[in-house]
């Protein structure tokens, strides 16, 4: 007997929530399951730091089948209050009844949107990134933000104390990290190859959604990712013009989020398995089915993708591992003094829960011959959580201080992990929790880029030859 | 209503960071795990959140002077809307007291605060080689002043006994405000009136209980858990009954329906063969060396009722899946109909079978489907009554099933309720349970303690 993480089971089948009276009806079914046993109660990180009832699923359901029998009214406080959640989808894992309440969560705010409206930090995010053309504009401003190169300036600037958001977000966003994988051209789609030793026997063809994060934050991971693939033999098209709309789906914002969605389809249409680097990316992918469902449209397409979407993890798990993994990882030691052996992992929520996907990643850097040390609460959320960590912050430092306190205490040189959020959220735990300690923060696939440069080894090693064919 | 400068003096003790009184948050403690219905909604006025004993004491004091309710609150998981507020007034969260104080050892004994979660002391004790048995299937949320409160059992209570069997000694503010302490670490204790256990099962509404000191007993050794299938409910309870009485002690031995097995399969792998209509959930636990023969026993007694499946977990996280199995069972079986009226009846260990036949006979009565499932090794049973309350004559045809459940539990030597308490869901039965004179004494002693009626005001009788 085995009690799968959030297997779609019965319950799970995508409902109906397209149109008003979809969407209400669904939202009297999910609220309906609810027991409220409160076995989410000492799962809730949040509650776990705030002690308040409307932090936790029971007392979200609560509130919003107050709302459906009239015992609760609409106002910007009760949008506040749904709003005020990790989504990390530990409630829903810890429930006897799986209720949804992220799901449940999402559709109420888009009820309560239009008459109690939406914080403005979240409006303005959501607004951006719905346009690509914006985005793809703003990439290297924010980028060279992130990275430091007009922080110091916008730091002693006036701008600063009229923008508490970013100030406060300042912190959130990374330092300069040095990028260590060598520049495989991320432009241009398919046909690339490996760009050290003879190219691998073809495995298929593979589509790479790059979400907005990876593509404004963290470049160095989409080109780690790019050619982790390509050097395992895959043809990889890169699919980089587009956010996946989690942030508007969960901002209560659905009529946007479906838009993007069923544009997401169509670029993501064909046969190919679609690889996400980022977890929320992929659990919006996976998620668009129950987004359309009721759109008569989209939802067979929604269906279709779901079954196509892999954890980058998931797609390097999948190969042999290198038979030289211990050779590799003495040799790594030396080729990089600064390599790091021994590793630790976050499971990004979205992964662990929101995909199933916990096995894989730990597979992947054992494969690639790191030392694997286990962390404490490793799939406990990080507390970053997209625009959270910024109108939250206290609230979200407290959570982050755990979760810096257990990679500490593995003492491991690096942590990785399979999400820019979470990336972004670490380091800053890190610089601000991590005393004199060094540990790096790093993705999955710059983990395995890196440990295969330091082996010098051919294309294709650490997660090395192909599984013979079933 | 609270008055404002009440209010105020009550915020001023325990500081605005641990108060709340916004609406969306008075809305969220204004209910528990029971199925009175969230609206119309209990507001209390205010919650706080103390930190010690000298904050509760200061909080019970203005509220006694004031004459304004107020009502313990632990995780609210309580099934009969015990820390439900429903004279409004003030809520008073023991949740963030939650230190674990002191494990002696040498005497083993545990001094806990009463927000310490039930799991969270069965893992330290275990943890150094001790044991606390009384494990509600809620453990892993309810606290420990809520397991005093309502004097929780749980699936080892065939075994090893219930709260009220551990509990040695307490601290508890009275409705006046003075702070007492009751019992103590010697064993034996004949020092006037057996106060710690008048406290046990109270339900808030004596005294706020704010410091817990428990006995423990030694690990057991080892641990077995055996899962056996019957083809009739009827094979499963003479089953139970059979064991007991031919000198096996199970640790637990939970019974479950059909109903109630599937409930729980929709969310969770489960192995069931197609003619099974019961399972019981056996743990035997002990020396090492004892284990093998009592397993035989129970598979034997298992096979003498018909079993058509025994099977034995192989390893620790397969006994530990069929435990969670069982422990979500409950809100799982709530979750398949838009309604569950949930009891918790509890009848003789020889009346179970009687018992569970008379439940189905309701059941086919009434048309209703009513779910079994229960800690049958001490005869107590949650039967569940699923329906859809917004159909017509639902309502009514509940009404009558559920008074005809309490009727027969009472009917076969039982009583209303074994581990849940009355609070207001079951104040109606009360005094067919324990007669006019019986709720007659319990009013008196509710008199004596607390005069101007302030504490959890409204439960248990009126
Ligand atoms: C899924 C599920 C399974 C359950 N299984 C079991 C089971 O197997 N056995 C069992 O016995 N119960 C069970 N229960 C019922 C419930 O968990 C218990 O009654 C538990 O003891 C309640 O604890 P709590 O902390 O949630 O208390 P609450 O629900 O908050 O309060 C319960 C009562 O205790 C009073 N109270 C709480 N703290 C204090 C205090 N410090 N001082 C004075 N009064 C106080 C309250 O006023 C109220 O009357 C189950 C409940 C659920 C939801």
């Amino acid at each position: 007997m085995s009690a799968p993480a959030l297997a779609p089971g019965p319950a799970a089948t995508p409902r109906a929530t397209v149109g008003f009276e979809a969407l209400m009806e669904r939202v009297r079914e999910i609220a309906g399951q609810c027991d409220r046993c409160g076995s989410c109660l000492p799962v809730c990180p949040l509650f776990a730091k705030t002690g308040r009832e409307t932090a936790t699923a029971r007392g979200k359901v609560s509130l919003i089948r107050g709302l459906l029998e009239g015992g609760v009214t609409p106002t910007r406080d009760l949008f506040a209050r749904l709003d005020f959640c990790l989504q990390c989808r530990a409630c829903t894992n810890a429930c006897p009844s799986k209720v949804r309440t992220g799901e449940l969560v999402s559709l109420t705010k888009g009820y309560l949107a239009p008459a109690t409206g939406r914080p403005g930090l979240s409006r303005a995010i959501d607004g951006f990134l719905a346009q690509p053309g914006l985005v793809r504009l703003a990439g290297p401003l924010v980028r060279s933000y992130a990275r430091s190169a007009i922080r110091p300036v916008i730091e002693k600037s006036v701008l600063k104390p009229l923008l508490p958001s970013v100030a406060r977000m300042e912190g959130l966003l990374p330092g300069r990290r040095p990028a260590r994988s060598d520049g495989a051209n991320h432009r241009g789609g398919g046909a690339g190859g490996p760009s050290d030793g003879g190219r691998p026997p073809k495995r298929g063809r593979l589509k790479y959604f790059a979400g907005c994060m990876v593509r404004l934050t963290y470049p160095e991971v989409m080109k780690a990712t790019i050619k982790t693939l390509r050097d395992a033999g895959y043809e990889v098209t890169v699919v980089d013009e587009s956010c996946c709309g989690l942030p508007h789906w969960s901002h209560g914002d659905l009529d946007r989020a479906r838009k993007m969605a069923a544009a997401n389809l169509d670029r993501l249409a064909g046969p190919e398995i679609v690889v996400t680097d980022c977890a929320s990316c992929g659990s919006a992918l996976v998620d668009y089915r129950e987004w359309l469902a009721g759109d008569p449209e989209h939802e067979a397409a929604a269906k279709e993708l779901a079954g196509r979407v892999k954890d980058v993890s998931v797609v390097l798990a999948a190969l042999e591992p290198s038979p030289q993994a211990d050779a590799q990882q003495t040799n790594a030691a030396q080729a990089a003094p600064d390599h790091p052996v021994k590793v630790t992992y976050h499971d990004p929520c979205h992964l662990c829960r929101g995909q199933g996907v916990r096995a894989e990643p730990r597979q992947v850097l054992r494969d690639a011959g790191y030392d694997f040390i286990e962390m404490k609460g490793a799939d406990i959320c990080c507390g970053g959580s997209g625009t959270f960590s910024v109108e939250h912050y206290a609230d979200s430092m407290a959570v982050l201080e755990e979760k810096t306190k257990n990679i500490l205490a593995t003492g491991a040189d690096a942590v990785v992990t399979s999400c820019p959020s979470c990336l972004m959220q670490l380091e800053h735990g890190l610089k601000r929790y991590g005393g004199d300690r060094k540990v790096r923060v790093i993705h999955l696939t710059e983990a395995v880029h890196e440990a295969r440069r330091a082996g010098a080894r051919p294309a294709g090693a650490g997660t090395g030859v192909a599984k013979p064919a079933q | 209503m609270l008055p404002n400068e009440l209010r105020s003096q009550i915020i001023a003790v325990v500081g605005p960071e641990r108060s709340l009184d916004s609406d969306n948050d008075r809305f969220t403690y204004s209910y528990d795990g029971s199925f009175v219905p969230l609206v119309p909604a209990h507001l209390p006025d205010l919650t706080v959140f103390p930190l010690n004993v000298d904050e509760v004491a200061k909080v019970v004091r203005l509220c006694n002077e004031h004459g304004v309710p107020l009502v313990p609150r632990g995780a609210g998981s309580g099934r009969t809307g015990g820390s439900i507020p429903v004279k409004g007034g003030v809520v008073l969260s023991l949740e963030r007291m939650n230190r674990i104080l002191e494990i002696d050892r040498k005497n083993m004994m545990a001094l806990v605060e009463p927000g310490v979660r039930t799991i969270d002391l069965c893992k330290a004790v275990e943890a150094v080689g001790l044991f606390y048995p009384p494990d509600p299937s809620s453990w892993t949320v309810s606290t420990m002043g809520g397991n005093i409160a309502e004097n929780a059992g749980g699936a080892r209570a065939v075994k090893y006994g219930v709260t009220k069997d551990y509990v040695m000694g307490l601290e508890v503010v009275l409705a006046d405000g003075t702070v007492i302490t009751t019992g103590g670490k010697a064993v034996k204790n004949v020092t006037g009136y057996d106060l710690t256990h008048l406290f046990v099962g109270s339900e808030g509404t004596l005294g706020v209980v704010t410091k817990i000191l428990v006995r423990l007993i030694s690990k057991p050794e080892a641990k077995k858990t055996l899962l056996l299938m019957f083809a009739t409910v009827d094979d499963a309870s003479e089953c139970v009954s059979d064991m007991l009485s031919s000198g096996i002690v199970p640790a637990s031995a939970e019974i479950m329906d059909k109903t109630s097995i599937q409930a729980v399969a929709r969310f969770r792998k489960v192995d069931i063969p197609a003619e099974a209509e019961a399972a019981l959930l056996i743990d035997i636990d002990g020396p090492q060396k004892l284990l093998d023969d009592q397993a035989v026993a129970v598979a034997e007694t298992g096979r003498r009722h018909h079993a058509v499946q025994i099977r034995e977990a192989g390893t620790a996280a397969e006994a530990d899946e069929l435990w969670v199995l069982r422990r979500t069972m409950g809100p799982a079986v709530a979750a398949i109909a838009k309604n569950k009226i949930g009891e918790d009846i509890s009848v003789p260990r020889a009346a179970l079978p009687e018992m569970i036949r008379r439940l189905g006979e309701i059941g086919k009565k009434h048309g209703l489907t009513i779910a079994v499932f229960g800690h049958a090794g001490d005869g107590n049973l949650h039967p569940s009554i699923l329906t859809d309350l917004s159909r017509p004559g639902a309502r009514e045809r509940v009404d009558e099933a559920v008074a005809e459940v309490f009727r027969a539990a009472l009917d076969v030597g039982g009583t209303l309720s074994g581990e849940h308490g009355i609070g207001i869901t079951k104040k109606p039965f009360i005094e067919e349970a324990l007669g006019k004179g019986g709720v007659e004494a319990l009013r008196a002693v509710k008199r004596a303690l607390d005069p101007k009626g302030i504490l959890n005001p409204g439960k248990i009788f009126e």
